[in-house]
């Protein structure tokens, strides 16, 4: 395929696909512990401590990807839908919307990976 | 690139035509709070990464009233979500494997997925292993 014929739409479209994925599958449980069962005192109070949180999230590998599969997928595939609702409710956009959609998404998920694995 | 795509003329509120388009624009609209919720567990790891007292200044937003109920209303989002993305899986997936695999094997695989992700993440909360 010659450059000028690539286009970005199907990488932004996997984005898409894994952040639905991702929402499908982590975010109930996540908002089911942090928005509802923690708020209702229904975990033991050191549950969802700083000591835990951050050797968990910041200093383990494993929490380290945790981290970051759970935000940086899910970022993609909700703007993708948003820049494409915003057709369905007819509001017609133009690219410079469209970079600026995809394109804070990109600094938000830079920002994500560096503070997970810098932070 | 001068693209000047013809735009068809439509009501704004087109959707409301018909139950099919509205439940469209209802699943859809999970994407906003999705991305509002996002946001928020995004300000949660800044405030993890700024030390213990900003942890649970977090921590106590979570519990805000309001907080809890836009959390309940997103996690019904969520699911309404989840549900019908597990619904349409076998209709996206590669179609040879679709001829292998019945539609609801696929989903039942994806829905007892769901469970078993979910069970182990409010599992190791509850019991602090994380």
């Amino acid at each position: 395929m010659k450059p000028e014929n690539r286009h970005i739409e199907p990488l932004l479209w996997s984005l898409f696909g894994a952040g639905g994925m991702t929402i499908a599958f982590l975010v109930p449980a996540v908002i089911l512990v942090v928005g509802i069962l923690m708020p209702m005192g229904l975990l033991p109070a050191e549950a969802l401590s700083y000591e835990r949180m951050s050797a968990f999230f910041l200093d383990s590998w494993i929490g380290k990807l945790s981290a970051i599969a759970l935000l940086v997928p899910g970022y993609w595939g909700c703007i993708h839908r948003v820049y494409h609702g915003m057709h369905d409710l007819q509001i017609h956009t133009n690219e410079k919307v469209k970079l600026g959609c995809y394109g804070s998404v990109l600094v938000l998920s830079i920002v994500t990976v560096m503070l997970v694995l810098f932070g | 690139m001068s693209r000047r795509p013809y735009i068809r003329p439509m009501p704004a509120n087109w959707f409301m035509e018909k139950p099919a388009y509205k439940f469209y624009m209802l699943r859809e609209a999970s994407c906003v709070f999705n991305l509002v919720y996002s946001l928020n567990l995004f300000a949660g790891l800044v405030q993890l990464v700024r030390g213990a007292d900003a942890w649970n200044g977090w921590l106590a937003v979570q519990s805000n009233a309001t907080m809890v109920v836009f959390a309940v209303i997103t996690l019904a989002m969520t699911l309404l979500h989840a549900v019908t993305f597990i619904n349409m899986a076998p209709r996206v997936s590669p179609q040879q494997l679709r001829k292998m695999i019945p539609d609801n094997i696929v989903r039942a695989v994806m829905f007892a997925g769901l469970a078993a992700v979910s069970a182990v993440i409010v599992g190791l909360a509850y019991m602090g292993a994380f």
